[in-house]
């Protein structure tokens, strides 16, 4: 519900142009009335003298008037000058304010007197003289704030949150009037992801995490750990206008509130829910909106699940070969970085990579001082220029374990890939023989605001249907869910290659999840995408910046979406 | 890139497209020298050459795409340069840049032999070089390979779907592929071969990151319609099949009729 509409009439001081006596100074008093309610005091009078002000305290002389429903108010002002037989009338004055409000100095004459009064508009609970373009009035039209500002100026404001980082060059109609373009804010970048970064440093993610609530007892064994600002989600305004608007990470005017939507899902802020940022995490599973009020007027809403951070063991395993050349590069405390890397673009689906801790291994392995990483020596073609189109791939099935996700690294790929999920189990989503597994999302906005997004005054959102990748599983080995990373990915130690090969890791640790390839292409005569590649998802939204996107580079493809969350949480390798 | 790489980048390459015998021989001689290899390819680059390839390769590839003998004889004889193979990202610029060979000499042949050989690090792009070059030397060892037991089943079924597949409309490749149905390929390596000449399976044979598309029947030859019609009657009469995999091959071969005018 919009916010109360109120404003301040303040007669301020009376200048004496004839004090009316014929002698000495006149003895004015004043009878005075906003939106016809009375306002000061009659019966005091003031010392008249000509060419000088009669100051009005504005205590008495002033009076708020709700006017969220008003036509208009009305300000009058009469001028007496007390006589002993009668009062002579010094004249009245009477103005109608209508609106768009305006804020301001007024003024008004008579033969006697000339009156001085403000306006004044109540914004962000203050009375004053705002600035300029201060919003004072808003009111949602079509998913946009028809406004108003202190001076009277219409303006058409816009508020989004995009579930999508980085933000899509495309997005859905805004509505905005044509013409003179206003100047907007957005906050739409990738982001640079390191290692030691804050789990959630990701913006805008596609699950919100259950976690402890702050300012309890330490969470028990098991337990999720302590919401604070480096664990819970981070949801980020990406796009406002106008620039004006100047708001602050925290500030008071935007006000985020929570809907549940389905499962009683329901989370809590961390912090004040003000600003372009706020901190949520979550404290019952399920499906949640966040809204986003400016002047009380609903101006954006987020939709996002709420679940528990599920963990799953992995391994990995160096392949080195015999010759200088035909080791990778990675040791295992790039593996870490990497690993911790591809852990953030995970936290946005509520996933989270854990080392295996049992310490078996086979196949000639060998255990690093890293539990769950392994060193092993192969020939050179297992793990140099090595052919992963072969169905019993070696390098991937070395030293696995049944049910833990099993990773190799190798020098290179004979087809020159940065590496591929070659062992993927078949998701619990039930499909007909023979057909892919397709999953649904439906709700408002729609899940990588694909259209209709439902995003006003884009049309209501639709059901989204996603196809996912079904089993590939080597014959005698049903546990086995592996992929290799190739040392084509770049330096393991700089930010850019930790960067490469955490992006590469999560987009096949996808495929093991069975999503398929957001965007799959370009079809045979290199003139558009695939529509129908054997492990396209069936979607075209975002056009790059998903991380199942095909070959998208990894400073652009980071982002995983709601229906993608509902879908790895469907793999047998993510505990329930 | 340093000027003094560039501009000995540009010479090498310039000389082997020259018409000039001496000049080829002089860049292969050139390319054996350690100080104009460094020169050309820093540590950091051999590094890198999983991602980007080595300058000395665009070397290689200007002698070996020049039609002249002499540049040819020039590439070959580094094959058997010590200095030069001594780097394995060396000797698979060398096998990559090979299929513009033709025809191959027999040193060049004996090159691919050496490096086509199981888990060497080599195979996968040497195969896919023999079936680029696809001269009768090339797929002769080609053949040979397919019937050499070292190499696995699962290594060459990959090899079927992966480069096979890509040039199942080579007249030679096809015939190749009848003399291995009819004889020295393992039997239970045979379906695959006739499924992957009659058929298309990419759900069933690709992961997400790897998969291969076949040319267009249409853009067939006549003796290479003709040669795959061949190869369709040994497969419904000598190979066991399952009825999908028959179904297959009488549809395609229906289609070859149609487009031979049978």
């Amino acid at each position: 519900m919009a916010d109360k509409l109120k404003l301040k009439v303040t007669f301020k001081r009376v200048f004496v142009k004839k004090s009316s006596d014929w002698f000495g100074s006149g003895e004015f008093y004043f009878i005075a009335s906003v939106d016809g309610k009375t306002v000061g005091d009659k019966s005091q009078i003031f010392d008249a003298r000509e060419g000088a002000w009669i100051d009005l305290p504005a205590a008495k002389w002033s009076a708020e008037v709700d006017v969220t429903t008003k036509a208009q108010v009305v300000v009058r002002f009469n001028g007496k000058d007390q006589d002993t037989f009668f009062d002579e009338d010094l004249g009245s004055l009477a103005y109608a304010h209508k609106p768009a409000w305006k804020q301001g100095l007024y003024h008004g004459d008579t033969e006697y007197f000339r009156l001085e009064y403000t306006v004044e508009l109540l914004v962000d609970g203050k009375y004053g003289q705002h600035a300029p373009d201060a919003v004072f009035a808003c009111r949602a039209t079509n998913g946009n704030g028809a406004c108003t500002t202190v001076s009277g100026v219409p303006i058409v404001a816009r508020i989004e949150v995009h579930p999508v980082r980085p933000v899509p060059a495309a997005v859905p109609p805004r509505g905005l009037p044509a013409g003179q373009p206003i100047a907007a804010v957005e906050n739409k970048g990738g982001t640079v992801v390191n290692p030691t970064d804050p789990i959630n440093i990701i913006p805008n993610p596609s699950v919100i995490p259950i976690l402890t609530a702050p300012g309890g007892a330490a969470p028990a064994a098991g337990a999720p750990p302590v919401a604070d600002k480096t664990t819970c989600a981070r949801i980020e305004v990406t796009f406002y206008r106008p620039d004006t608007l100047k708001f602050t990470d925290t500030d008071s005017r935007l006000v985020w509130s929570v809907r549940s939507i389905a499962g009683g899902g329901a989370v809590s802020f961390l912090g004040a829910p003000n600003g372009l940022k706020v901190w949520v995490y979550g404290t019952a599973a399920g499906e949640v909106a966040l809204e986003v009020r400016f002047r009380g007027e609903l101006m954006a809403t987020y939709r996002v699940l709420v679940m528990k951070v599920k963990q799953v063991p992995c391994r990995f395993n160096i392949l080195n070969g015999p010759t200088a050349n035909s080791k990778p590069r990675s040791k295992p405390a790039d593996i870490l970085n990497h690993l911790a890397i591809t852990n953030r673009y995970m936290r946005q689906i509520a996933l989270e990579l854990v080392l295996d801790t049992n310490p078996s291994h086979k196949d000639g392995a060998v255990p690093t001082t890293t539990p769950g990483i392994f060193r092993i020596s192969v020939a050179k073609g297992i793990t140099r220029n090595a052919n992963s189109g072969v169905a019993d791939f070696k390098a991937t099935r070395l030293n696995y374990r049944p049910g833990v996700m099993n990773f190799a690294y190798t020098h290179s790929d004979s087809g020159g890939a940065l590496g591929a999920a070659t062992d993927i189990p078949a998701s619990k989503v039930a499909a007909a023989p023979g057909a892919r597994p397709r999953i649904s999302d439906s709700g408002t906005p729609s899940t990588s605001w694909i259209p209709p997004t439902g995003v006003a005054p884009d049309g209501a959102a639709g059901t989204v249907n996603m196809d996912l990748i079904a089993a590939i599983q080597r014959h005698g080995h049903p546990r086995l869910f592996a992929m290799f990373v190739c040392d084509s990915n770049g330096d393991p130690t700089t930010a850019a290659g930790m960067q490469n090969y955490a992006n590469t890791i999560s987009h096949e640790f996808g495929h093991i999840l069975n999503l398929g390839h957001r965007v799959e292409g370009p079809n045979a005569a290199g003139t558009g995408l695939v529509a129908g590649g054997i492990f396209f998802d069936g979607l075209t939204i975002p056009l790059t910046e998903n991380i199942m996107h095909w070959n998208g580079p990894a400073t652009l493809c980071q982002d995983f979406d709601i229906i993608q969350a509902r879908a790895v949480h469907q793999s047998p390798l993510v505990p329930p | 890139m340093s000027e003094e790489r560039r501009e000995l980048l540009q010479s090498l390459k310039a000389d082997a497209r020259s018409d000039d015998p001496t000049l080829h021989a002089q860049v292969a001689k050139r390319i054996t020298d350690a100080q104009v290899l460094d020169t050309l390819d820093s540590e950091a680059d051999y590094a890198n050459a999983a991602t980007f390839r080595l300058r000395v390769s665009q070397v290689l590839e200007a002698l070996a795409s020049n039609a002249a003998p002499s540049a040819h004889d020039a590439f070959v004889s580094l094959t058997t340069d010590e200095a030069f193979i001594a780097d394995d990202d060396r000797t698979l610029a060398l096998v990559r840049t090979s299929q513009h060979i033709r025809p191959p000499p027999p040193p060049l042949v004996d090159f691919w032999d050496r490096y086509c050989q199981p888990e060497d690090g080599f195979t996968p792009t040497t195969i896919k070089v023999l079936l680029a070059n696809g001269t009768e030397p090339a797929i002769g060892l080609l053949e040979k390979k397919f019937a050499d037991p070292a190499h696995e089943d699962g290594e060459k079924v990959a090899w079927m779907r992966m480069d096979i597949l890509r040039h199942r409309n080579d007249v030679l490749v096809l015939q190749a592929s009848q003399r291995l149905l009819e004889g020295e390929l393992p039997e239970p390596l045979r379906p695959d071969l006739v499924e992957v000449l009659f058929d298309y399976k990419p759900e069933v044979w690709y992961r997400p990151a790897v998969s291969a598309s076949p040319p267009e029947l249409i853009t067939a030859s006549p003796l290479a319609l003709d040669a795959l019609h061949a190869v369709g009657l040994v497969a419904l009469t000598m190979v066991r099949l399952t009825e999908e995999q028959r179904a297959a091959v009488k549809a395609r071969l229906e289609q070859v009729e149609k487009l031979r005018g049978f």
